[in-house]
């Protein structure tokens, strides 16, 4: 009892970041993406997405990897769930695809560990909650995060278009006009860990 | 009618005629709604079917309404007939509702303008609000059409009551051959009120359904709904912030007689024990209505002491709001805060800190959402700050390597940093320079802060160091009241808002140990300092406008690609949420108010 779960932490000087093509959004704007994703509900029901939270530590304190879209957005890497798809191999290939360099010979081994918060979306709006409203029997959008553990050396390969940052967890706290609600209350969701911080 | 006696009634002298324009505004609205032509102007803005302008406005006579006020649809007695009947004399008639379905009565005019829409007829909009124009008599009875309309609200709840039910639409008195035509437009639009016809007449398909529990769903109103017809779409309406349902939702159907029966037959229908309300609307009178209801729903609940509550939270709001939202934001703007904001000890503080971190980090400084009355509520108290800072002043330059550990050299370029305000400026050495003095603030970003360290979040600069340096206070002058500022700090560790109890806390220990090493230290360094405070404040002020032109780009930027994060606080592109988030919005104000408070409360 109370033995709080431990996450290996490294620092990020032990990452290696490279670069590779763009990988542009596929929607331009709010009213594109909330149509795309009515019509992806139309045909394929409530939509299930998959993010990850990478960690590393600096200063004793953890960071988490967000790409940061333009000057200001920032989100975890993941993306939706094909049809019918396991949610621990969707969130690897996500983070493959986003992440890991092209070259098949450097295929992180994602660890993806276990899933620490999940959000829904009621409507096909932008708003998303951490439980499903009473009212609400049909979702329109799970979105579940996982603790994904890096080993100790990784390199990873960052489209040219985004950037990778790695963010304290103080920062995102009570941050939400910033980072939103699901990645500024990351840090609760992560308090219950103990986190072991490897230095280099 | 007399227009002109009414217009009159309180009318300035210099009028020769009937002006209607110019009479007393009070009176006035009576006038043009006892006028007899110019319906007009009641009905001008509202989408009203075909002939319903004409119809209605028949010079001759004026048509009162009577107001089912405050007619709940729910099993209501027949309302009492509409107080403001006009003298004129005739008698108003009443519109009977009786009991939900009231079906009330209503005055055509005589010259059977048969055109007359019952739609058209709310689009007279505030009409539609509860009070069925009684039937005049052709005796030019005014209609009451001003005080309906001063009230829309009153009805919107109750559609039901719209018992209006076109059926129940029967114009008295004056014949009109319309009945016959009100019976085969009925159908379609009266919903309760709703306003505005639009399309109604030719079958409206759109309803408002209200008067459930926001525990009931989607699938049990779909489940009674699709007994009436193919439903097209049900849209719920929720509050923004929490995703609670309002308990009211707009229905679609495709075929308007399937709407119509459903209005008809599951009005009133049991959901979850609680009987609900249907009625026609239109997309834009749905949310009015659900207004009205939530309106009602919150008025009766409410007791005095809620309302007090409300203010008291008032008291607290920028507390609240800092607590919440964005420290980053505000950390910075906590120190945006130009001079002293009177009492308000600033809650902030360490999460001005924090926010200055964040700034730094963020590779790219977000602009500061803060609003301007955020800001405000700072202030920090000038006097506590001074004597704070200048001993902490004193102890930073003691250790530079001291619980804010950076080294100053480090950090400055953003100098004084921007901290929570009740942490001295000055304590972070530079040479007091920290005060910026009011105004001063560096531009919340912090401009130098962040700057310089985008690229590294894990920035030594400590967050005490940060919180120190926002502070500022006002740049005081060595006058100010050394130890009085101990005191001081307790009470406002007290007034802490939320949120920034815990880091307010652990700074201000770490604040004192510094403090106690370098009290008399500093006090020689404070006058120093103060020289050095109006260098810098000048420093600060150009690294602010340049913080202001980035941060306008990067307002522009979140804009583009922040959808996904999109705060509730913030703008909200989709007109729905827009909407929804209005009303939301309110509440979300409260519930960091509330929530301050509580936290507040459970810290003492």
């Amino acid at each position: 009892m109370g033995v709080l779960p431990v996450v290996n932490t490294y620092p990020l000087s032990s990452y290696t970041f490279g670069t590779k093509e763009p990988k542009m959004e596929k929607d331009t704007s709010v009213a594109d993406r909330l149509a795309r994703m009515k019509v992806n509900y139309m045909k394929e029901g409530m939509r299930t997405s998959v993010e990850a939270i990478l960690l590393v530590q600096e200063h004793n304190h953890p960071h988490i990897l967000l790409l940061q879209i333009g000057n200001t957005f920032c989100k975890l890497p993941g993306g939706r769930l094909k049809p019918g798809e396991n949610e621990i191999e969707g969130l690897k290939r996500k983070l493959s695809s986003k992440l890991a360099a092209n070259s098949p010979s450097h295929q992180p081994n994602w660890q993806v560990g276990e899933c620490v918060a999940v959000w829904w979306r009621p409507n096909f709006e932008t708003v998303m909650y951490p439980y499903c409203p009473p009212h609400i029997t049909k979702p329109k959008e799970c979105k579940k995060l996982f603790l994904v553990h890096l080993s100790e050396r990784e390199y990873f390969a960052v489209p040219k278009n985004l950037k990778l940052l790695a963010v304290p967890l103080f920062e995102l706290y009570d941050n939400v006009q910033r980072y939103g609600p699901v990645i500024s209350t990351i840090p609760q969701q992560l308090s219950r860990f103990q986190f072991n911080m490897v230095n280099a | 009618m007399e227009p002109g006696g009414q217009g009159f009634a309180g009318g300035v002298g210099d009028r020769d005629g009937f002006h209607r324009n110019e009479a007393i505004s009070a009176v006035q609205d009576e006038e043009q709604f006892y006028g007899e032509d110019d319906y007009d102007d009641l009905y001008n803005d509202v989408n009203v079917g075909e002939g319903l302008l004409h119809s209605v406005q028949r010079g001759d006579e004026p048509r009162g309404y009577p107001r089912e006020e405050g007619n709940r649809i729910n099993p209501a007695p027949p309302p009492p007939p509409p107080a403001p009947v006009p003298p004129s004399g005739n008698a108003p008639e009443k519109v009977q509702i009786p009991g939900i379905a009231g079906e009330p009565k209503i005055e055509r005019p005589v010259d059977g303008s048969g055109g007359f829409h019952e739609q058209g007829f709310r689009g007279g909009g505030e009409l539609a609000a509860a009070a069925r124009p009684p039937a005049p008599p052709p005796a030019g009875s005014r209609p009451e059409l001003g005080q309906s309309s001063g009230r829309p609200g009153g009805f919107q709840g109750q559609t039901g009551n719209s018992g209006y039910g076109n059926e129940g639409y029967r114009r008295q008195g004056s014949g009109f051959g319309g009945e016959a035509r009100q019976g085969g437009g009925g159908g379609a639009a009266v919903g309760g009120g709703s306003v505005n016809g639009g399309g109604e007449g030719a079958g409206g398909t759109t309803l408002f359904v209200g008067e459930l529990h926001w525990w009931t769903t989607d699938a049990d109103l779909e489940a009674e709904l699709s007994k009436y017809g193919q439903v097209k779409e049900v849209k719920f309406f929720d509050e923004k912030a929490s995703g609670k349902s309002k308990g009211y939702c707009q229905v679609d159907f495709y075929d308007p007689v399937a709407a119509a029966a459903c209005k008809e037959r599951m009005n009133g229908h049991m959901f979850n024990g609680r009987p609900c309300v249907v009625a026609f609307a239109s997309p834009g009178t749905v949310r009015r209505m659900g207004d009205a209801q939530v309106k009602n729903q919150q008025m009766t609940a409410q007791s005095s002491g809620l309302a007090q509550k409300g203010r008291g939270g008032g008291g607290a709001p920028s507390g609240g709001n800092y607590g919440r939202g964005g420290g980053g934001n505000w950390g910075r703007g906590g120190m945006g805060n130009r001079g002293p904001m009177g009492n308000m000890r600033n809650r902030m503080g360490p999460v001005g800190g924090r926010g200055i971190m964040g700034n730094g980090g963020m590779v790219a400084p977000p602009p500061p959402v803060l609003h301007p009355g955020a800001m405000l509520g700072q202030g920090f108290d000038p006097t506590g700050y001074g004597a704070a800072m200048g001993r902490m002043g004193g102890a930073y330059g003691g250790f530079p390597a001291g619980p804010t550990a950076a080294p100053f050299p480090g950090l400055m370029p953003s100098f004084p940093p921007v901290v929570a305000p009740h942490v001295n400026p000055a304590f972070f050495g530079r040479g007091g320079m920290a005060a910026a003095g009011v105004g001063m603030w560096p531009d919340p970003s912090m401009g130098g802060w962040g700057g310089e360290e985008q690229s590294s979040y894990g920035d030594d600069a400590a967050s005490d160091q940060q919180y120190g340096e926002g502070s500022h206070g006002k740049d005081r002058g060595p006058d100010r009241d050394w130890s009085g500022a101990s005191d001081r700090r307790h009470e406002r560790d007290k007034d802490m808002g939320p949120g920034q109890e815990w880091s307010e806390r652990r700074h201000r220990d770490e604040r004192e140990m510094g403090r106690e090493r370098d009290r008399d230290w500093d006090r020689d360094r404070e006058r120093e300092r103060e020289r050095e405070r109006e260098r810098d404040r000048d420093r600060e002020r150009e690294r602010e406008r340049e913080r202001e032109r980035e941060r306008d780009r990067y307002r522009d930027d979140r804009d583009r690609h922040g959808d996904h994060y999109r705060h509730r606080d913030r703008e909200l592109e989709h007109d729905d949420d827009w909407d929804r988030g209005r009303s939301s919005r309110q509440r979300s104000k409260s519930r960091e108010v509330e929530h301050s408070k509580r936290r507040h409360l459970s810290s003492e």
